[in-house]
């Protein structure tokens, strides 16, 4: 082991499953508490405060293409490149999905637009990232809501369960597109440089899938199974970071299968960590792990402390590790225990462990 | 038999065939009411399997549906006939909040568990819970939240009940993915659950114990509506 790695370094080590110098950071923010971290610490520059927190992934993404904007409409929602128009709620901090599906009513996808990946304006910001930081970070590829996210935004929540259920045809039809442009994004984007493969859907809730099993496996263990070939042969030893919120234990060893190394983000209020490193912890690493919903809201700094001290301690060894949050730092956050995260990170993640 | 059948189209989640199914059932004389408790007893037999986890959120949305489907061919026959409202129930996702799904599902199971559901929407304010149940005199405010750190809100609703004095005749039930047993006594609420069909078996505890009688209509002069 190099006494100090790059943060590329650190991370690639950690998620094949060697131990680095130090544990790899990720940072997922809300802008509001990023701004009362960035006060607390009496600066505007931003990659200051990203230094300061130790963050070793940058990420890429496609963007729409030069001169698009979204559309406000009068009824106060926002339109964007697929169509799917948002309304920002009553406290200013959440936007609301429900409102128009530009798929709603059609009966098949011959009247739809689907942004084009090829546009080169829609690249530029991402091969400006690469070259900025391509060489020192871990870059990782933004693909998430790959499939069934991305289809209910487009059809609506209800309509597109009905199509799973029981109009395979349009889901089919659907599906497939998406897989298609998911492909061309994804190898746009390892041509740029990823090192790391984003996909994901949220198709877990507090309490286990929101999805039968049985329709996730149908539908869509395939195709991602697809996707991720597609990246591979492209891309031998690309990584593969799967998200979804809540508890997806039942479908772990359906994406061990299709070929994700890194699960992220392990809620732990739903979903035990250490179970996960104990039955998968040679095959798959954990990206987050430390709760958005009770502990950075709710906890004091020492219990923040405390439970990334206990998540170093029991996910660290042999690496496969990487610590974040287990979604963005919500608005509610005190910024004593953000600062406790990134210091307690920092400070206690370095190999070889003290017991 | 044709009864049976209504029941296992809800259980099998059949929404193409259960209009079609409940339609011959009428025609061949079944008694509305008695086709709407097998609708009922498909949603309870739906909610039974997802609380054993055989069933899962996606099945009870789909449920919702087909028991909607089954709705409107049956409401036309029901007309006229007293109605068996057995509650009033207002329902929101709380301010700040503007997840709607889990709200959507127990909407459906209350309905079809006979209950008359005022439902307000997504991101609503404290004071319109109250308002609400005082203006169609509901006894239950049943409210969602997603969010763990839009659960404190919820305090407000108590507060505004106590406000208009109708704390000891409302209650105020709870539920959502972020939501924990010690907010029951942290907030002051009732119950708290996090999924809709506990939720739902506990509204209809409340509409059944004796010591909370149901009333239609005005605060002042109870009605009594029993299931």
């Amino acid at each position: 082991m190099k006494l100090r790695m790059s943060h590329k370094e650190r991370v690639l080590a950690s998620f094949n499953f060697e131990e680095p110098d130090r544990i790899p950071i990720d940072i997922a923010f809300r802008s509001e508490p990023w701004t009362k971290l960035k006060s607390y610490l009496g600066t505007d520059d931003d990659e200051k405060v990203f230094r300061w927190c130790g963050g070793d992934f940058r990420v890429i993404g496609m963007n729409p293409p030069e001169g698009w904007r979204p559309t406000l409409h009068p009824d106060g929602t926002f339109e964007d490149e697929w169509g799917i128009r948002r309304k920002i709620g009553s406290t200013g901090l959440y936007e609301h999905f429900h409102y128009y599906h530009p798929l709603a009513d059609a009966e098949d996808l011959s009247n739809y637009e689907f942004p084009d990946p090829s546009d080169s304006t829609r690249w530029q910001t991402a091969n400006e990232i690469m070259k900025k930081y391509g060489e020192e970070y871990a870059m990782l590829g933004a693909n998430a809501t790959t499939l069934f996210e991305i289809s209910w935004q487009l059809r609506g929540f209800k309509k597109f369960l009905r199509d799973l259920y029981i109009n395979s045809k349009f889901a089919n039809q659907l599906l497939d597109k998406l897989t298609d442009i998911r492909i061309e994004m994804g190898l746009i984007m390892i041509e740029i440089g990823v090192d790391i493969m984003f996909l994901g859907d949220d198709v877990g809730m507090q309490t286990g899938m929101l999805l039968p099993p049985h329709i996730w496996k149908k539908h869509f263990k395939p195709r991602m199974q697809k996707i991720i070939y597609a990246y591979r042969s492209k891309k031998s030893d690309i990584i593969i970071d799967y998200h979804s919120d809540g508890d997806i234990t039942a479908i772990v060893p359906d994406l061990i299968e299709i070929g994700v190394n890194v699960l992220n983000p392990v809620q732990p209020d739903c979903m035990d960590p250490v179970k996960i490193k104990n039955e998968y912890g040679d095959r798959l690493a954990i990206r987050g792990a430390i709760s958005v919903q009770e502990t950075m809201p709710f906890g004091s700094p020492e219990e923040v402390k405390s439970v990334v001290i206990e998540r170093i301690k029991t996910l660290a060894p042999g690496g496969g590790f990487a610590i974040a949050p287990s979604h963005v730092i919500p608005p509610e956050t005190p910024v004593e225990n953000i600062v406790t995260l990134y210091k307690t990170a920092q400070k206690y993640g370095f190999y070889p462990m003290r017991s | 038999m044709s009864l049976e059948k209504i029941f296992q189209a809800i259980v099998d989640l059949d929404i193409e065939n259960i209009a079609e199914i409940v339609k011959i059932s009428l025609k061949k004389g079944s008694d509305p009411y008695q086709v709407l408790d097998y609708l009922r007893r498909g949603m309870d037999e739906v909610g039974r399997r997802f609380e054993l986890g055989e069933y899962f959120l996606a099945d009870l949305v789909m449920a919702g549906e087909t028991m909607k489907m089954a709705m409107e061919v049956l409401t036309p026959y029901l007309r006229g006939q007293d109605e068996k409202v057995c509650g009033k129930v207002v329902l929101g996702t709380i301010q700040g909040d503007l997840h709607d799904i889990g709200k959507d599902i127990v909407k459906a199971l209350l309905s079809s568990a006979g209950f008359e559901v005022y439902d307000l929407g997504i991101d609503i304010p404290p004071e319109k819970f109250v308002d609400k149940a005082k203006e169609v005199g509901a006894r239950v405010i049943a409210i969602s939240s997603l969010l763990s750190t839009t659960v404190p809100v919820v305090g407000d609703v108590v507060r505004e009940l106590k406000k208009a004095n109708l704390r000891d005749k409302i209650k105020v039930i709870i539920g959502g993915a972020a939501v924990r047993l010690y907010h029951v006594e942290k907030y002051g609420v009732d119950a708290a659950v996090n999924d809709a069909v506990k939720g739902v078996e506990i509204i209809k505890s409340w509409a059944l114990s004796d010591e909370f009688k149901w009333q239609d209509g005005n605060l002042e002069e109870a009605h009594v509506k029993r299931v």
